[in-house]
């Protein structure tokens, strides 16, 4: 018999009961469907995850000063080892020193921010300064963000006890800052060279400009906009006022290439300002009016971590040659633990989730399984006449096999249809998306092949081995 | 009536894998659907019990300015309440039952027997806090007015920590001490009671404190200023309590800063509401899971009852009326949901300690919802009900095929 044939005879017996296949259809349909849903919605989770991790304040890891560092893992109570330790100040000589004997691929630099006003922004002499800015909060579903914020209208040097002494007397929005206020990341070079800050125009400023302080500043690309409009803002002067009320200029060396071309707003995602309104400038540059270079002091010592290195083994170099250098009076911060514990997370949700969804698929192929079985039942009569009539066991385990698959093919088509019906609804009801593309579709059809296969071969083996004789006997 | 139960059984054995396949399809279904409801059911019990003893009539208030932003919103809080501000709230509000401010310290250290430990939170507080909150003071007693204004250098433990310091004897008259925000600086601390731990939920504002002290007998660190002021209001009257409050701090919110509440069950219903997300997408895979498994119910009975058709027309010529044979296979598929039903809903029993506890209360970030488990009667009594109807509704179509085939044309067909 011709392959075609076969088809066409596993056609007409699925026909002949259109009704009962018509269920086996819709029960694999509907098993499929889910199964492809979910997997279009785990496809869309882990791209986003992964993109999440692959970020690069995922990769950086912190050094701080044991003394000071506390790790709180929400334990009632927890031993503290009572030894004194000894405060440990990062220097700029411990930053070169640790990016001498760090290995390739690991960036060592120092970060720290601050918010100066500039008359550029403020466009008048009023004279308002922050002199204490506590922020907590965290990011919830929402979105919603708190901080607590303390404004004194005086410019006078005052000391931390004087500001905690003291009486807030008016409070200043956030935007109200921001309008007035540029966000400085004071950085040394392995920050640029971590986080691969391309420019639009001018150059960098160099390892000898942070040595020296050199008052030069590089503007994020909506900044230098907002600052100068049309002008080329190279070499032109930002004043800038410290906290202190102390003014300095910086002149412009670079912009900064747009980071973030999508977000048109000033704000982005929960009231922080995107990174293109940001600038940047040498470590040192404010400090060395006061000091030497030596003299400086940083609390903490960033390390990026470049996308060659796995994280966990960087983490492992980093702390041998910390604890060389520094003897265990630095501590090594990182997400690393939290991330993975993430990963770990998600890996037993989607174990979870997917057990759920495929419920209904084992369903279907019990289903399958079990109306293959009776159809092997009915129609024991005419399968012994065939093999009287010389047909061979081969044929009649085929023939049956090719149903159960067509079967399962159908299934898996109306799944498929199905799938994309069922994200609409999930994205509508419970708000997630749901990304299904070729792959998932792929699967889908793949799993009906392989239900209706794996649970059509029993039935199909069933129907093989009837003897004749006894099929013939039953009236 | 046994006749007839007797009788499907027989039926049923005669095709015991066919039989074994169906009572599958059908516990899986009713597995799914037991555990999924029986989440659903006791979050949402648990929520219901926290919102009566916790929630309904707490709120705070804070004098804030709120921008809205495109992608969120950032609150920005002042500190604008002095501690004076509680006596003032109680006399001026009718609606008012207590106040209180709590304050929060993440990093507080205390030295006891020689060596020093990390505290997981210690909060400061006033004292119509263990009354609003509905602590348990297990031994001893709350702190007083009179500690709160004297600044009285007074503390109560946990049952957790007493556990770990005090395991034998009573912790009561025993000096801890106490230092805040990690510093060197340490002062004793008597100790004057034990409190329950409060159920997870109410992390939201106790955080993880393990330890409890008058307000400003500890170092003051805003000054004496302070963000947030709680009010407990007489029962059901929460709004007007708020609206009092809010009235009463008007002047006090200048340029664009106003009085803003918050009120606890509004928390709750957060939650009860990301419960009800999660239950309707696992909702989902179970109803499918249902309609999958009542088709197949549907079509093992129209086969069984195609394979049937000469017994059921001998039946017919024998005097039986249709409506017995409608009841017959009816019945036969009544049994075989009873019994799936029966199996799955003791595979969810048996395996509701792993299922529900371990995996779904972890993975959803719902630590709070700890100390869930064991199967919801609701959840079992409607796995039940829907499997009854499912297994009469989707018998009735093949019974009514069986019944309507006439007896003459049954017998004709005589194969099988």
């Amino acid at each position: 018999m011709l392959f075609t044939d076969k088809i066409r005879w596993a056609f007409r017996h699925s026909r002949r009961r259109f009704f009962e296949s018509l269920l086996i259809v819709l029960t694999i349909g509907l098993g499929i469907s889910v199964v492809v849903a979910i997997l279009g919605l785990f496809s869309h989770v882990t791209q986003q995850q992964s993109a999440w991790m692959n970020d690069k304040h995922f990769r950086t890891v912190q050094l701080y000063s044991a003394d000071s560092f506390r790790a709180h893992d929400g334990s009632p109570l927890k031993v503290v080892p009572m030894i004194e330790r000894e405060k440990v100040d990062f220097t700029l000589d411990d930053l070169a020193e640790l990016k001498n004997s760090l290995p390739e691929g690991l960036f060592v630099y120092i970060q720290e921010n601050t918010m100066l006003r500039s008359k550029l922004l403020a466009g008048d002499e009023s004279e308002v300064t922050i002199s204490n800015i506590s922020g907590s909060g965290g990011v919830e579903f929402g979105g919603s963000f708190s901080v607590t914020m303390q404004v004194s209208e005086e410019i006078t040097e005052v000391t931390t006890e004087e500001i905690i002494e003291e009486r807030p007397s008016s409070l200043t929005s956030f935007e109200d800052i921001f309008e007035t206020h540029i966000a400085i990341n004071q950085i040394t070079s392995d920050f640029i060279t971590f986080n691969e800050l391309e420019l639009e125009s001018g150059t960098w400023f160099t390892d000898k400009d942070v040595d020296d302080g050199n008052k030069v500043i590089v503007l994020g690309s909506k900044l230098a906009t907002q600052l100068f409009e049309d002008q080329d803002p190279i070499g032109k002067v930002v004043p800038l006022t410290s906290h202190t009320g102390v003014e300095y200029d910086f002149i412009v060396i670079g912009v900064v290439a747009l980071i973030h071309d999508d977000l048109d707003e000033s704000f982005s995602g929960m009231g922080f300002r995107s990174e293109d309104y940001s600038a940047y400038v040498p470590l040192t540059a404010v400090e060395r009016s006061y000091f030497e270079s030596d003299e400086l002091t940083f609390h903490s010592i960033s390390i990026g971590v470049s996308f060659e290195w796995d994280l966990g083994k960087a983490i492992e170099v980093i702390e041998t040659e910390v604890n060389r250098y520094f003897g265990g009076a630095v501590v090594v911060s990182s997400s690393y633990a939290s991330q993975k514990e993430t990963e770990q997370m998600s890996k037993k949700i989607g174990l979870v989730i997917g057990l759920f969804a495929s419920v209904g698929l084992v369903i279907a192929t019990i289903n399958i399984l079990n109306l293959m079985l009776a159809r092997v039942l009915t129609r024991t009569k005419s399968v012994g006449i065939m093999i009287a009539l010389g047909g061979n066991s081969a044929s009649i385990f085929s023939e049956f096999l090719l149903e159960a698959i067509i079967l399962g093919l159908f299934g898996a088509l109306l799944g498929i249809i199905l799938s994309f019906g069922l994200a609409k609804i999930l994205q509508l009801l419970v708000l997630i998306s749901i990304s299904i593309k070729l792959p998932q579709l792929l699967i889908g059809i793949g799993l009906g092949l392989v239900v209706s296969l794996l649970f059509g071969v029993y039935p199909a083996y069933q129907a093989a081995k009837i003897n004749p004789v006894d099929a013939l006997r039953i009236e | 009536m046994l006749d007839n139960l007797r009788f499907t059984f027989r039926v049923m054995l005669r095709r015991p894998l066919r039989t074994l396949l169906t009572i599958l399809q059908v516990g899986l279904g009713v597995w799914i659907v037991t555990i999924i409801l029986s989440i659903n059911f006791q979050a949402n019990d648990r929520f219901d019990e926290w919102l009566t003893s916790y929630g309904e009539d707490l709120a705070s208030i804070r004098i804030s300015i709120i921008e809205e932003f495109e992608y969120g919103r950032s609150e920005s809080i002042m500190s604008e309440f002095r501690l004076d501000d509680i006596e003032l709230i109680k006399e001026s509000s009718a609606n008012v039952k207590s106040a209180f401010i709590f304050e929060q310290v993440y990093s507080a250290d205390i030295i006891h027997g020689g060596i020093r430990y990390q505290l997981g939170g210690l909060g400061a507080t006033t004292e119509s806090f263990a009354d609003a909150m509905n602590l348990q003071v297990l031994e001893g007693s709350f702190f007083t007015t009179t500690d709160v204004i004297d600044k009285n250098k007074v503390i109560l433990i946990s049952e957790v920590i007493k556990e770990q310091l005090f395991p034998d004897s009573s912790p009561i008259g025993q000096t801890l001490a106490v230092s805040t925000w990690s510093t060197d600086e340490f002062s004793d601390y008597e100790i004057i009671g034990v409190y329950k731990q409060v159920d997870p939920i109410m992390n939201m504002l106790l955080m993880e404190s393990h330890v409890l002290i008058p307000l400003e007998s500890h170092n003051p660190y805003h000054g004496s200023y302070y963000s947030e002021i709680y009010i407990k209001s007489l029962p059901g009257r929460v709004t007007d309590a708020v609206g009092d409050v809010r009235n009463l701090f008007a002047y006090r919110a200048q340029n664009d800063a106003t009085v803003n509440p918050t009120y606890m069950s509004e928390n709750i219903t957060w939650m009860k509401e990301s419960i009800r997300l999660v239950s309707l997408f696992l909702g989902g895979f179970a109803f499918i899971a249902i309609v999958i498994s009542s088709i197949g119910i549907l079509s093992i009975m129209l086969v069984s009852v195609v394979e049937r058709t000469r017994e059921i027309g001998i039946r017919r010529a024998l005097g039986a009326s249709k409506l017995s044979i409608i009841g017959q296979v009816i019945n036969e598929s009544i049994i075989l949901s009873l019994i799936g039903a029966g199996l799955g809903i003791l595979a969810a029993a048996v395996l509701e300690k792993y299922m529900i506890q371990d995996l779904i209360v972890s993975i959803f970030y719902m630590e709070i919802l700890d100390g869930l488990g064991g199967l919801h009667p609701f959840a079992v009594l409607i796995s039940l009900l829907l499997t009854v109807c499912v297994g009469a509704l989707f018998g009735l179509y093949p019974a009514i095929r069986a019944a309507q085939m006439s007896p003459v044309d049954a017998l004709k067909e005589g194969k099988i």
